[in-house]
C-alpha cells in the first residue's frame, strides 16, 4: 500500500503547508485588499513602463557608446547600473504576470461554469512566463542585459508559442461569450 | 499518572468545546463537526470505563471506535469543503475535481496493489488501515488546504480552526502511525505521552477558534459573475500576452 515512508512524507508535508496556509492568513489580514485598490495600482505602474524604455534598457547602443570613451571605472560603473535597472524591470515584470493572474483568480473562483481545462492552460501558460522571467533574471545577472543575443531566437519561439496560445484561449474566449449573448 | 490526568483534561476540554457549541449555537453551523466531537466525546468516555472495568476488551473496543472515528473524520473533511466553498462555486469545482482525483489514485493504488498480493487484507493489521485511511484523509486535506491558498479563499474565524485543528490532528497521527509499529521501542514510550498531548493542543486550537460565531467574510462583486468570468479570463490572457511582448522585445534588443 502506501508505503511507511510515503505516509509520513504525507504527514509531514500537510503540516507543513498548514503551517504556511496559517502564515499566508495572518499576512494577508492587513492587506485583504491585495487584490482590489492597491494592486490595481501597482499593476497599472508596472503596465506604464513603454517599450522604448524598455528597449532603451536592453539596448547594446550605450554599451558601445561607453566602451567608446575608454573609461574602464565609467564602464563598470555603466554595466552595474543598466544591469540592476534590468533586474529590476525583471522584477516588475514577474510582479505584473502575479497580479494578473491573482486578479484572474479572483474572478474564476466565483464562477459556476469555471472550465478545469480552460484554468489548468492558463496556468501553465502564467507557470512559463514566470519561469522566463526567472530565467532571463538569472542570465541578467551573469551575462549583463546587453549580451542576452545568443539566447534570442530560443526566447523569441518559446514566447511566441505561449503567446499564439494565448491568442487562440482569448478567442475561444470572446466566441463563448458571443455564443452566450445570442443565446435566448 | 501523567497519561490519566491528559485523559480526563481532554474529556473535561470536549465536554467544554460542546458546551460552547450549543450555548453559541455553533452546532448549528457546523453540524457535522460537532456530531464528530459528540462521538469522540462518548469515544473517550466508552474507552476509559471499558479501560478500567474491563481491560480484556479495551483493545477491541479501541480500535473499533478509532474506525468509525477515521470515518467520522471523512465527513468533517467534507463539511469544510462544503461551508469554506460554499460561496465560491468555481474553486468548489476544482475542489470536486481534485478530491476526486485524490480517491480514484488511492483506490486504485489499493486495488492495484490487492491484485499483486491478495494475501495484503489478511496480514495487515488494524493499525496499517488506519494509518492508510489517515494517509489518504491527509492527502484529501492537503489538497484542499494548496487549493484554499492558490485561490486565497478569505476564511472565517471558526472553519479556520476546525480545519487547522484536525490537520493537525491527522497530520500527527500519520506520523505517530508510521513510527509506533514497535509497542517496546522506546519512541513507543515517548510518544504514548506526547500523542494525547498534542490531541490536548488541538482540542485547545478548536475552543480558542469556535468560542463563539463568527461568519466567514462575504466574497465582494457577486454580480453577473459568468459574464465577468469570461470577461476577465479574456483580459488575462491579453495582458499575458502584452507581458509576452514586453520581454519578447527586452530579448530581442
Amino acid at each position: 500500500m502506501i508505503g511507511m515512508w510515503g505516509a509520513l512524507a504525507g504527514g509531514v508535508v500537510l503540516l507543513l503547508v498548514l503551517l504556511a496556509w496559517v502564515q499566508a492568513e495572518a499576512s494577508s489580514k492587513d492587506s485583504h485588499s491585495d487584490w482590489g485598490a492597491s494592486g490595481q495600482e501597482q499593476g497599472d505602474r508596472a503596465e506604464s513602463c513603454s517599450l522604448e524604455i524598455v528597449s532603451q534598457v536592453f539596448s547594446a547602443r550605450d554599451s558601445k557608446f561607453i566602451s567608446g570613451l575608454e573609461s574602464p571605472g565609467l564602464e563598470n560603473l555603466f554595466r552595474r547600473e543598466r544591469t540592476a535597472v534590468a533586474l529590476h524591470w525583471v522584477q516588475e515584470t514577474s510582479a505584473f504576470i502575479g497580479k494578473i493572474m491573482r486578479r484572474h483568480l479572483e474572478a474564476s473562483r466565483l464562477s459556476a461554469d469555471l472550465e478545469i481545462a480552460v484554468e489548468a492552460r492558463i496556468f501553465l501558460r502564467y507557470a512559463r512566463l514566470k519561469l522566463f522571467c526567472g530565467i532571463l533574471f538569472v542570465l541578467i545577472g551573469l551575462l549583463g542585459p546587453q549580451r542576452l543575443a545568443g539566447t534570442a531566437l530560443y526566447a523569441e519561439r518559446f514566447i511566441q508559442r505561449i503567446g499564439e496560445g494565448l491568442v487562440e484561449f482569448q478567442l475561444a474566449a470572446q466566441l463563448r461569450e458571443r455564443d452566450g449573448s445570442e443565446s435566448p | 499518572m501523567l497519561g490519566q490526568i491528559i485523559w480526563w483534561s481532554c474529556i473535561a476540554l470536549e465536554t467544554f468545546l460542546l458546551v460552547r457549541g450549543i450555548a453559541g449555537r455553533l452546532w448549528a453551523r457546523y453540524p457535522v463537526f460537532y456530531a464528530y466531537i459528540s462521538f469522540v466525546w462518548l469515544q473517550s468516555l466508552l474507552r476509559f470505563s471499558i479501560f478500567h472495568s474491563r481491560p480484556q476488551y479495551y483493545s477491541a473496543i479501541y480500535w473499533i471506535t478509532e474506525g468509525l472515528g477515521v470515518l467520522a473524520g471523512c465527513a468533517v473533511v467534507f463539511e469544510i469543503y462544503r461551508v469554506g466553498l460554499a460561496a465560491y462555486p468555481g474553486t468548489a469545482r476544482v475542489a470536486r475535481n481534485l478530491l476526486g482525483f485524490v480517491f480514484v489514485l488511492a483506490s486504485t493504488k489499493a486495488l492495484v496493489e490487492t491484485w499483486n498480493d491478495p494475501q495484503w487484507w489478511l496480514i495487515a493489521t488494524t493499525m496499517d488501515l488506519e494509518r492508510l485511511l489517515r494517509t489518504v484523509q491527509s492527502l484529501a486535506i492537503l489538497a484542499l488546504v494548496v487549493l484554499f491558498l492558490f485561490y486565497a479563499i478569505p476564511f472565517g474565524r471558526n472553519l479556520r480552526g476546525i480545519l487547522l485543528g484536525y490537520g493537525v490532528f491527522v497530520g500527527l497521527s500519520v506520523i505517530q502511525l508510521t513510527f509506533v509499529t514497535d509497542s517496546g521501542s522506546r519512541f513507543h514510550k515517548f510518544w504514548s505521552h506526547a500523542s494525547p498531548g498534542s490531541y490536548f493542543i488541538v482540542l485547545g486550537l478548536w475552543i480558542v477558534h469556535l468560542w463563539s460565531y463568527l461568519p466567514s467574510p462575504e466574497p465582494k462583486g457577486a454580480v453577473r459573475l459568468e459574464e465577468q468570468y469570461q470577461r476577465v479570463a479574456a483580459a488575462t490572457a491579453q495582458r499575458l500576452r502584452e507581458a509576452r511582448g514586453y520581454l519578447a522585445k527586452a530579448v530581442r534588443s
